[in-house]
């Protein structure tokens, strides 16, 4: 059952993809295959009381929605590994989305311009709501530097929500199987004024290998 | 000879200090800008009108300084343990001052920038960057992180001078340790060969200055 679940996740994703590639109509996904792009690009409505996640894409200075962006992280990302380390990457081939910026390569990170941390606490969180995956696929976000697991898919990781700090940060992404993955995703945090406050989920569509 | 001279600049440097200091009002009047925070290239290169230069250059207020009007301040919130793995830098466990190649609030987030060499103006569209020297009370080691933990080494006090190649027309970060607070010197040069003239051209060694909070 799950992976028939999984497999007709799989091609409503790629069906939905087509659909917006092909449509020709103004909402056309943008696709994004190098360069810098904040993929968490954060936001807080004061009016509305919400918070808001975008994605900001610097050769071109645009903030679009997660849902009309497709990121391709093609073959150029394409990383062997001699062996596997736990919720880090497998044995052979993986797919990396470096932490500094590399010619050719997606260089994705997050920000919070759009509100002021120091009104959250410090931080806000990215939760993982759900996800779907190739057969076998799993996403880890991570900062080399530390050591220290920033999301992964597998909750035996014990990060299904990331803990943003930074008013702007470049972790290192790993995609373990090549295919599509969406990952469903809501802010939350808590503002001094409000309290609790959220995003509306939003999903993001990964077109790995 | 050597250990004197090293050790009257680093007198001299934290003399120098300790005067701004405590006397804020001239502050107008001081040589230098303390740098703390934000997005600094540190090491800024150009090359214009066949000279290759130093600079410092301030992204957060885009003012540019000599590599001599500046202190670069690695702020005590820098403070941390050497990681397991990091043995270049001093004992796991051992206290070691960061600045890290990612963005980190309220600490100098230091850079390296070739935006102002243009293509195609040096052979290989590259410099090679050397630090001849580190001097202070501690020891510094400069290095970049790959995706899978992995450190690379660019200048480590203890191994005497570090060179490596960046690219014309780029921008990148390191990671800057130092063991022990107080004043250091770094001393840097960037080479390279004018594509035209086939000329080596050179900046010299030139002094960077840091303070490392207690």
């Amino acid at each position: 059952m799950r992976t028939l679940k999984k497999t007709s996740l799989l091609a409503a994703a790629i069906g939905a993809v087509a659909a917006l590639l092909f449509s020709g109509t103004a909402q056309a996904a943008t696709t994004i295959s190098s360069g810098h792009v904040d993929v968490f690009a954060i936001a807080y409505d004061d009016t509305a009381n919400k918070l808001d996640l975008n994605v900001k894409i610097y050769s071109t200075g645009q903030t679009i929605e997660p849902a009309d962006a497709l990121f391709d992280v093609h073959s150029g990302h394409q990383v062997t590994m001699a062996s596997a380390t736990a919720c880090r990457w497998d044995a052979g081939a993986n797919w990396v989305l470096p932490r500094t910026e590399q010619t050719g390569k997606i260089w994705a990170g997050w920000n919070t311009d759009g509100l002021n941390l120091a009104s959250f606490g410090g931080n806000v969180k990215v939760n993982l709501v759900s996800y779907s995956a190739p057969a076998g696929g799993h996403v880890s976000i991570y900062d080399s530097t530390t050591n220290t697991t920033r999301l992964h898919t597998n909750s035996g990781c014990g990060a299904s929500a990331i803990t943003v700090t930074e008013s702007h940060h470049h972790p290192t992404w790993v995609f373990t199987e090549p295919g599509v993955y969406t990952l469903t995703l809501r802010l939350s945090g808590t503002h001094s004024v409000d309290g609790a406050v959220t995003s509306d989920p939003v999903t993001y569509t990964f077109d790995v290998g | 000879m050597r250990t004197i001279a090293k050790h009257s600049a680093v007198a001299a440097a934290a003399a120098a200090v300790v005067a701004m200091t405590a006397a804020p009002a001239t502050a107008a009047e001081a040589d230098y800008t303390i740098l703390s925070e934000g997005h600094v290239d540190v090491i800024g290169i150009a090359y214009e009108a066949g000279e290759l230069e130093l600079h410092v250059h301030d992204e957060e207020t885009d003012a540019e300084y000599a590599p001599g009007e500046v202190l670069l301040k690695a702020n005590n919130e820098a403070k941390t343990t050497v990681p397991a793995g990091y043995d270049f830098i001093g004992a796991p466990g051992s206290n070691a001052w960061i600045l890290p190649d990612t963005e980190v609030e309220g600490l100098l987030f230091a850079g390296i920038g070739t935006e102002e060499i243009a293509l195609g103006d040096l052979v290989g569209d590259s410099v090679t960057l050397t630090v001849h020297d580190a001097v202070g009370r501690g020891d510094v080691a400069l290095y970049n992180v790959d995706d899978f933990g992995n450190p690379e080494v660019r200048f480590d006090s203890n191994d005497g001078a570090g060179s490596w190649e960046v690219a014309a027309a780029s921008h990148g970060h390191l990671n800057w340790a130092f063991t022990k607070s107080g004043i250091y010197k770094l001393t840097v040069e960037a080479e390279g060969v004018d594509a035209a003239t086939g000329e080596s051209v050179s900046t010299g060694e030139v002094d960077y200055w840091f303070w490392v909070e207690a």
